[in-house]
């Protein structure tokens, strides 16, 4: 049996960057977190990271509205209500670092001694060209280091010559 | 721990070895990683065997590793290489030594 999980309410204080006191009230169906962040807002952008920060889903944000002294404001439904649709389209994003999948081949194929010596300096090397590159904002850059590295590996580990002779054997088996 | 090549053998270095050793003398007392003796080799070593190589000279005893501790640094610790007071000794020699086969060979086509 399932059981009804309350809508709870919470009020978020904060200075905005023109100095006014502003509250955000958010109405959520499931608090994940006890503690919200308190800050000031002074953009929508600012926000969506804080309450990025504090949820695990954008669909744990049922309403919302942004008070001030002055006027109600609520337009930000619309972005929130998009934000919401992205949410349940795209899964909560949980990506592997660099270099997992070597390190998983490389754990099962080689040796203590080759996996320390060899196949580890190339993945810890493959991240810090990977970082480097995503901090440039270079995307295609970071992929072809993956790409690279990951050719490198095999290089290293023997891995080519294995594929090879496993080709060779084949053709010889098929004709 | 580093297995040494026994010293009744004559240590030999192969022309990436020598690659290698000659980067890291340049810089005897600072501690580099394999991509950066990549960078600093010029196209002449590559990142696909350059592990390879430096683990065959770790075995021969003439460098040595430890890993980088940097506690705020994301990602895996990378792999610092340095050459030992033998590995510089065993350079220097072959090198000698190669001079003095070039100017043998060059003496020698002279008598003949």
């Amino acid at each position: 049996m399932s059981k009804k999980v309350p809508d709870e309410s919470r009020r978020i204080r904060g200075n905005s960057a023109a100095g006014d006191e502003c509250v955000l009230r958010i109405t959520c169906k499931n608090l994940s977190r006890e503690s919200i962040a308190l800050g000031g807002f002074s953009s929508s952008s600012e926000y969506f990271s804080t309450v990025k920060r504090n949820y695990r889903t954008h669909l744990e944000i049922a309403s919302f509205q942004l008070e001030d002294r002055r006027r109600k404001m609520r337009f930000f439904t619309p972005t929130l209500w998009f934000t919401a649709i992205m949410g349940s389209i795209s899964k909560p994003n949980i990506s592997h670092p660099p270099g997992s999948l070597m390190q998983s081949l490389a754990e099962f194929l080689c040796s203590r001694k080759s996996y320390e010596q060899v196949a580890k300096p190339i993945i810890a090397d493959l991240q810090v060209e990977y970082f480097e590159a995503l901090t440039q904002r270079r995307k295609f850059k970071a992929l072809y280091i993956r790409c690279r590295y990951f050719c490198s590996f095999c290089i290293a580990l023997g891995l080519i010559s294995l594929i090879k002779k496993f080709v060779e054997a084949w053709r010889k088996v098929s004709f | 721990m580093p297995t040494k090549v026994p010293r009744d053998e004559v240590p030999t270095l192969s022309k990436k070895e020598l690659v290698i050793m000659e980067i890291l003398l340049e810089e005897p007392t600072a501690d580099l990683y394999g991509l950066e003796l990549v960078r600093r080799s010029g196209k002449r070593l590559k990142r696909g065997t350059v592990y390879v190589t430096l683990t065959r000279l770790e075995d021969k005893g003439f460098i040595e590793s430890r890993e980088e501790v940097q506690p705020n640094m994301p990602g895996m610790p990378r792999r610092l290489y340095k050459v030992t007071g033998y590995g510089r000794k065993v350079y220097l020699l072959l090198r000698q030594a190669s001079e003095l086969r070039q100017l043998a060979s060059v003496y020698l086509e002279g008598a003949i």
